[in-house]
């Protein structure tokens, strides 16, 4: 299935490189990945497209370093991620999908706490969470407790906290879900800037017309392997992605 | 009325019904411990009591008797019962639905309230009643005791009920604006849990010196007039008292009935007109958070972990009980017991073993506290994933949160320690080489404990983000601990018999620095690997 | 999870009491501490003498609890007995509650079951305010009648006997039923009138006004000799014959009175057949003299002596003239007090305890006065011996010498006084001392001086109290006196009471001196607990005397300054940790660091013995171990120590402990613990010491629960017992155990120590009984056999009687035969009741020596009924027991 690559790609670094992938969860008999390849340049967005089941958030959890995989590497701009988590993971800024904090403490506690692991120095983070809260329009809520947010507000919190130090990396695993249209804007906004500066958005989500608005390449997994790997900057194919999605799902599906 | 029923109904399955998450085989075990224990804590209740009354007839003072019992159940009747009001009719998570359904609130009201009732019946007969036949007997009382009792004890369910409603409305607005003030909660709850185990040891100690017959200090005489006085103006405890034992019989009963009925007739009244308003009111109010301004500050990622973890603790009610109160009380826990056991030793094997003692209620109390490591990983529940992703090794995480334990731990020994040191209940040498001990040992639970939660995490979390069921680790930890501390115990204090203190101290100290080290080393080597295995479905 | 807290909470304060019953249990099964002393509480307080209600205590049968409290605590008890001295008043059940039946006086005991000698009681006086039972008690017989035979114009006193006495209001009535066969006053003087019998009704009311009589018979049969028996006549000659019945003055009824002088006296005879009786005639100043009908009676002294009435009690007088007996009229009757003794009309009546003369006047006629000591009839007292009863634990077969030391003086004898009197005012002055053998008589003071041969005689003293309303009276027993002088009598137990702040007395040990100054071949018998204040006179006690016998323990040492006993209370080690040598002043350097000499003391040995340290223990259970960490040689000495509560051993290898002219009192004496047996050697000497009611005379406990190298060379060279070493053991009459672990082989030197030791001719005077360690035969290795042996040692008072040890022998097949065969003849005063040889069968059993049942016969080779059984009696343990108990079934 591999592409051709244009030019510029091979000079841009890669950010994120998954050779050989595989993972089986402890008592299931099936790889939940087998055998993923990926190689993320620097200054893209790349799409995860997939659905429910297919091996999506655990290939994520296997790329942050949540779940240990069996076999393959996973290396974050040069650090691979089991000889070298720390490195990698200081690269990497997660989103997980259910945006679960520590609610006992307030906003502004919060990103602090994640700031400091993160070693973030003040001026800084400070700059940037202002930024933040005033995009997402919660700089009123930053001294509440997150107990007493709503969804959408513990969602932008959550966020705010994966990127104040500024990773080069970003894994986004459904950031959308029950965002506010404005909020959407905001992040896509700071997605497209983010990879401006050289920076690269992992984005994996449901929603196929906005991955192919979005995106620049797409990879399409199912079953726990990769079944395409699309650049949607050739032509025509941000239009055929959604039945390129459909037949490679559903055609498994009915076999 | 059948609305009433329908209601009932759905109370009694609301609160029997789902029982444990956990798995299955679990939850019998706890059950069935839990059970045993109470078991074991009621007869001991019971045989108390029957000494008490004894003893109290020695003195000729078995009316006294009898006002205080009632006094006292009706206090805590009271108490449970201003908790329980708030719990099952104010704040309880179904109001909501119950406001939507077309049912009345007085048939609402009924059916929370008779859940509340049943509560009164149990402890009225198990508590209660016992104690009234036990009295009865001897005291050799005539059949007319016995005729009144069932009244006394209809009138003893009423009036406290009636009480804990008037009472709980405002109970509930003074506790939803300190629900946030950790600090302040916590306090209270410290000073309760000391207070009340320091009344309980002193009942235990008189129960004790009456059977041993020693020097009658809690009892003595001085103590007795005191007491016979104020029973004459416990009102209505002693005209229920009056009542049953026949001393100015009808006059009791008929205040008795009218201080009944006006209490009941006031709750009714109350509740009928404030009910439904204090629950919507109280609906918006819920879950009312705080805020608090803070500078944004830059700290270690060490130390904004360790601070993380703390407040995780502090502004949990549940957490901050069982471990924070828990630490902050064991000092006087522990002056209690030491008490106790010198008073109880001294005639039995001298006061040589005090220190021995001391040593281990020390260490039981570290048992306790330390248990709250068994789940320190559990507790991180949905936010575990954090753990995995930020740039910090698991074992430094890892130590960090033994670093909380053992500074809380440590804490509170030493104080312990100071604590027994100056109010002369054992030389100081012997007082801090105990804490010593227990210091090593708490080291070798907590690494044991975290161990166990990492081999197997429950990440069952209820619903404000706390671990509502107690995981398997929290206990198998506390039995251990229990068991190494009565170990501890015998050996302290039989080897203080054969070969002195700083002999034995000497031994404990070697065994307990091996035990810590063994579990320190059995938790760090391969932490790694194993935390990185714990996947959180 | 909340609720889960709170239940462990609750259960905490559980654990706590489970474990300290555990380790109690444990402990008490690993060290038997002798009970020292204990007192009897009542709902927490002490009580020695308690007055009771009757009527409170039995409507609602309310029981009087009564708990003893030992020191010290940590003693092993298993229990007490109770008795009550007077089960009609009152009876005790085994856990100490009394019950009340009646009025009177009772004295509840406790008794350890572990150390007989220890004991402690309470006197109840039970009163009421209902009378319980009247009887009549007549001063002639000096008993409580049923019946009184009387001969015509004979009379004859009674006294009403009320119980409880303080019930009755106003004074008792007499009535008689027929005045033809005798008359009686309100003073309850009976006169005899004329043949016949009729009743004697004595009514008496109490204060809550309902009436109980008491009726006996009144005989009167013949005529007695003389109508009254004193006689007053005035003039020079006296013509007896109208004061004559039936009998005849010897020498004529005229008798010649120009030899009396006014107021003197002097007895004729009058005879009838062969009964005589006497008769006083006395001479009076003038014709006239005023007299009280029956005043010969009252109080059978007469009334020339002071007479006692019993305050609240009332006297009817109807004086008469002396000389004619008739009745006189218009008699002024005077007090010279009247608060303490009330006149009205014809009657006197006692208002307080105190004096008064009491005076009769009339015109014509001489006056007569009469001392009246107004006081309160005694109706309880007991004995200073009774009081300072034998602690000593072999029953009342105390130990008396014949020679006592009151106030530094010497004195031929033991002086008996009556003691706390209840009421306590009553006239202590008024006992009457009587002896019942010819061996000793008691003087007027109560002296008993013991004839020479009274050694090992038994002689009763009975003390009677004269005022007293029922003829109270007491006796004591003594059953062993020796030749020797009693000292330290008067003390009590002379022990450092905590509780009251005082401290023991040396007078004992001074008093010590002073006879030994007087004569020297003279026994000691210390009567109460003696302090050997300063090393000098440790040496001379340990060294000189021939003779000691200690009824009780012996102190070890307090120091004296200026008189003033010093205890030093001293608990923490006297050695610091780690630091070189501590021993300042200790003679020779011993170049080690004792890590931790554990030694808490209560009263070093006097200050001019410095350089070495002394250390006397005083709460129990703490032991002196030497616990030294580093190896390599060391000794320790300790001299002129005294250990109390001592478990002084020497937990080390490779050292040795010396004890030097030391007192181990209630110790566990000296033993080598030794932690690991390797090239090391280790010794203990023990010279000139002294060990009272010391629990194992000397151990050599070996691996004492360290472990022990398998295979590793056991030796163990020295175990020296030299010099006069005196072992008292009044307390435990069962046992001192030999306390000699089996598990470990002695080499030889060690094992001939301890054979001396066992054979080793105990100071003749120690009075004690030793049964060799059933558990811990000593086995002996010589070459490659094994012996098993066994001491059991009675030394008896002043007659040294050993048991034949078992001579080490090979190891035979027929196993060991254990004879008692003590030869010379008595053990009488030592009865060993305790220990039969069923008992000793069985221990034997259990022990480590290769018995085989076979042939384990034991017989009771002594002459006399020691172990409970006959002479020559044998006992054999049934197999199934046997195998049992060898731990084989």
């Amino acid at each position: 299935m591999e592409e051709n690559k244009t030019i510029e790609q091979t000079e841009k670094k890669s950010m994120l490189v998954i050779n050989h992938l595989k993972k089986k969860y402890l008592n299931s008999k099936r790889y939940s990945i087998n055998d993923l390849t990926l190689d993320l340049k620097e200054g893209e967005i790349f799409g995860f497209l997939g659905q429910n089941g297919a091996g999506k958030s655990t290939t994520i959890k296997c790329i942050t370093g949540i779940h240990p995989y069996d076999s393959g590497e996973v290396i974050v701009c040069g650090h691979d991620m089991k000889k070298d988590p720390i490195g990698a993971k200081k690269n990497i800024g997660y989103v997980p999908d259910n945006h679960s904090v520590y609610e006992k403490l307030t906003g502004r506690e919060y990103v602090n706490y994640i700031a400091d692991l993160y070693r973030v120095p003040l001026l800084e983070r400070e700059e940037r969470m202002n930024r933040y809260l005033k995009m997402f329009k919660i700089t009123f809520a930053a001294d509440r407790q997150i107990k007493g947010y709503s969804h959408g507000m513990k969602q932008k919190i959550c966020i705010i906290a994966a990127l104040i130090h500024d990773p080069k990396l970003w894994v986004l695993d459904e950031p959308m879900v029950g965002l506010d249209p404005q909020s959407m804007f905001d992040i896509i906004d700071e997605m497209k800037a983010h990879t401006a500066e050289g920076n690269t958005v992992f984005f994996s989500s449901h929603n196929i017309d906005l991955v192919s608005k979005l995106c620049d390449r797409v990879a399409i997994i199912h079953d726990g392997e990769l079944k395409a790997l699309i650049d949607l900057h050739e032509e025509g194919k941000r239009e055929t992605l959604e039945s390129v999605f459909r037949s490679l799902t559903m055609a498994e599906n009915k076999a | 009325m059948r609305s009433y029923w329908t209601l009932f109904r759905l109370e009694l399955k609301a609160r029997f019904g789902a029982r444990g998450m956990g798995n299955p085989v679990f939850t019998v075990i706890k059950t069935l411990i839990f059970l045993a224990l109470v078991l074991l804590v009621y007869m001991a209740y019971i045989f108390g009591v029957k000494q008490l009354i004894e003893m109290f007839y020695l003195y000729d003072m078995s009316t006294e008797f009898l006002v205080l019992f009632i006094a006292i159940s009706q206090v805590l009747l009271v108490l449970f019962g201003i908790s329980s009001v708030i719990k099952n009719l104010f704040r309880s998570g179904d109001n909501e639905l119950l406001m939507r359904f077309p049912v009345s609130a007085v048939s609402v009201f009924a059916a929370k309230i008779s859940i509340f009732v049943l509560y009164q019946v149990i402890f009225t007969v198990l508590v209660e009643l016992p104690v009234f036949i036990m009295f009865g007997i001897t005291t050799a009382q005539g059949w007319s005791y016995y005729a009144l009792l069932p009244v006394v004890l209809v009138f003893s369910i009423i009036l406290p009920l009636a009480i804990s409603n008037l009472l709980a409305i405002p109970v509930m607005q003074i506790s939803s604006r300190t629900k946030n003030m950790f600090a302040l909660s916590l306090l209270i709850s410290v000073i309760m849990v000391a207070a009340g185990f320091a009344i309980y040891m002193n009942v235990i100690q008189g129960v004790v010196d009456y059977m041993k017959e020693e020097a009658m200090s809690f009892f003595s005489k001085k103590t007795m007039v005191q007491v016979s006085k104020a029973s004459k103006y416990i009102y209505p405890s002693n005209w229920f008292a009056y009542m049953l034992i026949g001393k100015w019989r009808l006059g009791a009963s008929l205040l008795s009935f009218l201080v009944v009925s006006l209490f009941a007739g006031g709750a009714v009244l109350l509740n009928k007109k404030l009910y439904f308003s204090t629950i919507l009111r109280d609906i918006e109010g819920s879950g009312a958070t705080f805020t608090k301004v803070t500078k944004n500050k830059m700290r270690s990622p060490m130390w904004a972990t360790f601070r993380r973890e703390f407040l995780d603790i502090f502004r949990s009610s549940n957490y901050s009980f069982q471990y924070l109160c828990m630490a902050v009380a064991a000092p006087v826990m522990v002056f209690c017991c030491n008490r106790l056991a010198s008073s109880m030793g001294e005639n039995t094997i001298g006061a040589v073993i005090v220190p021995a003692l001391a040593l281990m209620v020390m260490m039981i109390f570290c048992a306790i506290i330390l248990s709250f490591a068994a789940s320190s990983v559990s507790r991180e529940g949905e936010n575990f994933y954090l753990t995995k992703i930020v740039p910090l090794s698991y074992r430094t995480q890892v130590l960090i949160k033994l670093a909380l334990y053992m500074a809380v731990s440590t804490l509170s020994l030493l104080v312990t320690a100071v604590l027994i040191w100056v109010t002369g209940q054992i030389e100081v040498r012997y007082a801090f080489e105990a804490a010593g001990i227990a210091f090593l040992t708490s080291v070798a639970i907590t690494c044991f404990a975290i161990k166990l939660d990492i081999k197997r995490p429950q990440f069952a979390v209820g619903g404000d983000g706390e671990l509502s069921v107690g995981s398997l680790s929290t206990f198998v930890t506390l039995f251990i601990g229990f068991t190494v501390s009565v170990l501890y115990g015998l050996f302290g204090m039989v080897g203080i018999f054969l070969w002195g203190t700083s002999m034995t101290f000497g031994i404990l100290v070697g065994v307990s620095g091996g035990l810590a080290l063994l579990a320190a080393l059995w938790l760090m080597i391969g932490l790694n690997k194993r935390y990185e295995r714990i996947t959180q479905r | 999870m909340k609720k889960f807290v709170i239940v462990l909470l609750l259960l905490v304060p559980l654990i706590v009491l489970f474990t300290i019953t555990a380790s109690g249990m444990i402990i008490s099964a690993e060290v038997a501490i002798a009970i020292e002393s204990f007192e009897l509480r009542h709902l927490g307080e002490p009580v020695t003498e308690v007055t009771i209600n009757y009527r409170e205590y039995s409507s609602r049968n309310k029981k009087y609890q009564l708990i003893p409290r030992y020191f010290p605590g940590v003693a092993q008890v298993n229990g007490f007995t109770w008795y009550s001295d007077n089960d009609q008043v009152a009876t005790v059940d085994k856990n100490g509650n009394v019950s009340f039946h009646n009025c009177g006086f009772v004295k509840i005991t406790a008794q350890s079951v572990d150390s007989v000698s220890v004991k402690a009681s309470c006197t109840f006086y039970v009163e009421d305010s209902e009378i319980h039972d009247v009887s009549i008690y007549s001063y002639a017989s000096e008993l409580i009648v049923h019946r009184i035979q009387m001969r015509v114009y004979e009379t004859e006193q009674v006294q009403a006997l009320i119980n409880p006495y303080v019930a009755l209001a106003g004074d008792p009535a007499y009535a008689s039923s027929d005045p033809a066969v005798f008359t009686c006053d309100q003073n309850g003087v009976l006169r005899a009138t004329g043949e016949g019998s009729a009743t004697l009704t004595l009514l008496a009311r109490d204060k809550r006004g309902n009436t109980k009589t008491c009726s006996i018979p009144i005989e009167v049969s013949g005529s007695a000799l003389v109508k009254q028996r004193v006689v007053y006549a005035y003039g020079e000659q006296a013509d007896l014959t109208p004061y004559l019945a039936s009998g005849v003055v010897v020498g004529g009824n005229n008798v010649d009175l120009s030899a009396l002088a006014a107021g003197e006296q002097m007895t004729c005879t009058v005879r009838s057949g062969a009964e005589e009786c006497a008769l006083t005639l006395v001479k009076t100043a003038n014709e006239h003299m005023i007299g009280i009908a029956g005043s010969e009676v009252l109080h059978k002294e007469g009334w020339g002596r002071n007479v006692y009435l019993a305050v609240g009690r009332k006297l009817h007088l109807s004086p008469v003239d002396l000389i004619t007996y008739e009745g006189i009229e218009g008699v002024q009757i005077m007090s010279s007090d009247p608060n303490v003794l009330a006149v009205a009309e014809s009657a006197i009546e006692a208002r307080a305890t105190g004096k008064a003369t009491l005076t009769l006047q009339k015109e014509g006629y001489a006056p007569m006065t009469i001392e009246i000591v107004c006081a309160v009839p005694a109706s309880y007292f007991s004995l200073n011996l009774d009081a300072d009863q034998d602690s000593v634990g072999l029953g009342s077969t105390r130990v008396y010498g014949n020679r006592s030391i009151y106030d530094g003086e010497i004195v031929n004898g033991i002086r008996i006084t009556a003691e706390n009197l209840y009421p306590l005012n009553s006239d202590p002055t008024l006992f009457t001392y009587s002896v019942d053998s010819e061996y000793a008589s008691v003087d007027a003071n109560g002296l008993v001086t013991f004839r020479e041969d009274a050694v090992g005689k038994q002689v009763t003293v009975t003390v009677k109290s004269l005022f007293s309303i029922n003829g109270l009276s007491r006796s004591y027993t003594f059953r062993n006196i020796v030749k020797g002088v009693n000292v330290g009598f008067g003390l009590g137990a002379n022990v450092f009471d905590e509780k009251k702040g005082e401290n023991p007395s040396f007078a004992p040990y001074y008093d010590a001196l002073r006879v030994q100054y007087e004569s020297r071949d003279t026994a000691l018998v210390f009567q109460t607990n003696v302090y050997l204040p300063t090393r000098k006179q440790m040496e001379s006690l340990a060294g000189e005397y021939q003779k000691l016998c200690f009824t009780r323990d012996i102190y070890g040492n307090g120091y004296k300054l200026d008189g003033q006993f010093y205890q030093y209370s001293f608990s923490s080690s006297l050695f610091e940790e780690g630091k070189d040598s501590q021993l300042e002043g200790y003679e020779e350097q011993t170049g080690v660091t004792i890590s931790d000499l554990f030694v808490n003391s209560y009263a070093p040995v006097g200050t001019d013995s410095k350089e070495n340290f002394t250390e006397l223990m005083r709460v129990g259970g703490i032991p002196v171990h030497l616990c030294y960490q580093k190896r390599g040689d060391f000794e320790v000495r300790f001299r002129y120590c005294a250990f109390q509560y001592a478990y002084s051993h020497l937990l080390s290898s490779g050292g040795t402990i010396s004890y030097d002219g030391c007192v181990f009192r209630n110790s566990s004496g000296v033993s080598l613990l030794v932690q690991s047996a390797d090239e090391y050697t280790n010794s203990v000497s023990v010279h000139n010491c002294i060990f009272s009611n010391s629990i194992s005379l000397t151990g050599l406990v070996v691996n004492g629960g360290f472990p022990v190298a398998k295979n590793a060379p056991v030796n163990y060279n020295a175990f020296s017992w030299t010099g006069n070493n005196y072992i008292y053991n009044w307390k435990k009459t069962e046992e001192i155990r030999l306390d000699i672990i089996p598990s470990g082989i002695l080499n030889d030197k060690t094992m001939e120590a301890l054979m001396t030791m066992l054979n080793n001719k105990l100071n003749e005077c120690a009075r004690t009984s030793m049964i060799g360690d059933m558990n811990a035969g000593i086995k002996y290795k010589k070459g490659k056999d094994t012996y098993a042996n066994l001491g059991i040692l009675f030394i008896d008072y002043w007659r040294p009687i050993h048991f034949i040890i078992n001579e080490p022998r090979e190891k035979t097949t027929d196993g060991l035969k254990l004879e008692i065969n003590c030869e010379t003849a008595s053990l009488v005063p030592f009865k060993m009741s305790l220990v039969s040889l069923g008992e000793i069968a069985k221990r034997l059993a259990s022990t480590m020596l290769d018995l085989d049942h076979a042939n384990m016969m034991l017989t009771n080779k002594s002459q006399d009924g020691s172990y409970n059984t006959e002479p020559g009696e044998s006992y054999k343990l049934d197999q199934k027991t046997f195998d049992r108990l060898r731990g084989e079934v």
